[in-house]
């Protein structure tokens, strides 16, 4: 029942955003009160995520380089495998290519833009920005 | 090649944003709607598609009669035909569900769909109607080629672009980038005229299921005023950083 949190790397180091994400993901399993599983591919520092909070790392192996529908579906595995019911991604390119893909696969809501940690997680609520950062919606 | 754009009936980038009942809905009063700007980029691409390959171009919202007019305006800047899918937009799971039905209905070739709305910003109708119909798909697209059954997709990504070989069926969410401002249609009288004559269809909703709703919205802080310190009152400036604005 972990949250599942996709770290990004970028020829084996992760992307600055990466260790935002691994915080963020150990912040909303705190108020979930579980743990934290790091999905990556070709990482070379995975160990150093435990000091972000991850509890758990599965570093993929892929020479194919980054195909959305390919990691899409990896990380839909693993959400599965984990029975995690929360998948937080970050912001980039790849991430938001990837994340509607893993909506559908996951059959799941998805919130993009969110900028805070959730309000509430029963249901669960985040606070998200809206009307081209003029406004914020709560979802 | 069959190509259906998607349009979005979005408030004017010009227009006041408020919220009514208790901050849950969107204000609607005195706003002007318009095509979603990302939308619009996908449309001029798509009449040159229809220009100089002979695509037919439909174009599909997701919404009520309120919607039309801004269909109308699509049909007027010279798609063949629109249809209306007869129901709120709940979430972006549940627009691109609707949407996903009328595509494998029709067997579009080629779904161009805006990155994002400018009201919801949500992201994600076009990757997951690519999803949901099992196609193709390309985000952030600015530069999309057609040859027969192959595209040639160029995509924004962090720190540059990337060209991206494809084929149809194919999705793609289009954005600023994908033609030239400058080439961005603009409906003429001639063209207005001949809207009224296009089919505008209306077909009747699937029932798809949000997975998400909008609990309430919020307005940012209004901006506070400034206070200044002098460069020779550091203690001054750590007082007012630990005791009012409690950063440090």
């Amino acid at each position: 029942m972990s949250v599942l949190v996709y770290i990004e790397s970028d020829q084996g180091k992760f992307k600055k955003s990466a260790l935002e994400v691994a915080s963020y993901g150990k912040a909303v399993a705190n108020k979930l009160g579980t743990s934290v599983t790091a999905v990556t591919f070709n990482s070379n520092y995975a160990s150093e995520l435990g000091k972000y909070g991850v509890d758990k790392v599965l570093n993929v192996s892929n020479t194919n380089g980054f195909n959305a529908k390919v990691y899409a579906d990896v990380i839909k595995q693993a959400a599965n495998a984990e029975g995690s019911k929360v998948v937080v991604v970050s912001s980039t390119s790849d991430s938001t290519y990837l994340a509607p893909l893993l909506a559908v696969g996951l059959d799941a809501g998805y919130a993009s833009n969110v900028v805070a940690l959730p309000t509430s997680t029963s249901p669960f609520t985040v606070k998200r920005t809206a009307f081209t950062n003029i406004a914020f919606t709560f979802t | 090649m069959k190509i259906l754009v998607c349009i979005s009936h979005v408030p004017d980038t010009t227009s006041k944003i408020n919220f009514t009942d208790g901050d849950t809905k969107f204000d609607t009063n005195g706003v002007q709607f318009v095509i979603n700007p990302n939308d619009e980029f996908g449309l001029t691409r798509a009449m040159w598609f229809k220009e100089k390959q002979g695509a037919t171009v439909a174009v599909v919202n997701v919404g009520g009669p309120e919607t039309e007019p801004t269909l109308r305006k699509a049909l007027a800047i010279g798609a063949d035909e629109a249809i209306r899918i007869n129901t709120e937009a709940k979430d972006g799971f549940a627009v691109a569900k609707e949407l996903a039905k009328i595509i494998k209905d029709r067997a579009f070739d080629l779904v161009i769909a805006g990155r994002e709305s400018i009201d919801y910003n949500g992201g994600m109708v076009p990757g997951m109607i690519a999803a949901l119909t099992d196609a193709n798909f390309v985000n952030k697209c600015i530069g999309l080629e057609i040859d027969g059954g192959n595209a040639k997709v160029i995509r924004e990504i962090d720190g540059g672009k990337e060209t991206v070989s494809t084929s149809l069926p194919l999705v793609v969410a289009g954005q600023k980038g994908l033609v030239e401002e400058s080439d961005l249609r603009i409906p003429n009288m001639r063209g207005i005229m001949m809207a009224r004559q296009k089919p505008l269809t209306v077909v009747e909703s699937v029932g798809a299921n949000s997975e998400t709703s909008t609990v309430k919205f919020e307005k940012p802080a209004p901006k506070g005023s400034v206070t200044l310190v002098s460069p020779d009152n550091i203690g001054e400036l750590v007082n007012l950083l630990h005791n009012e604005a409690k950063v440090i």
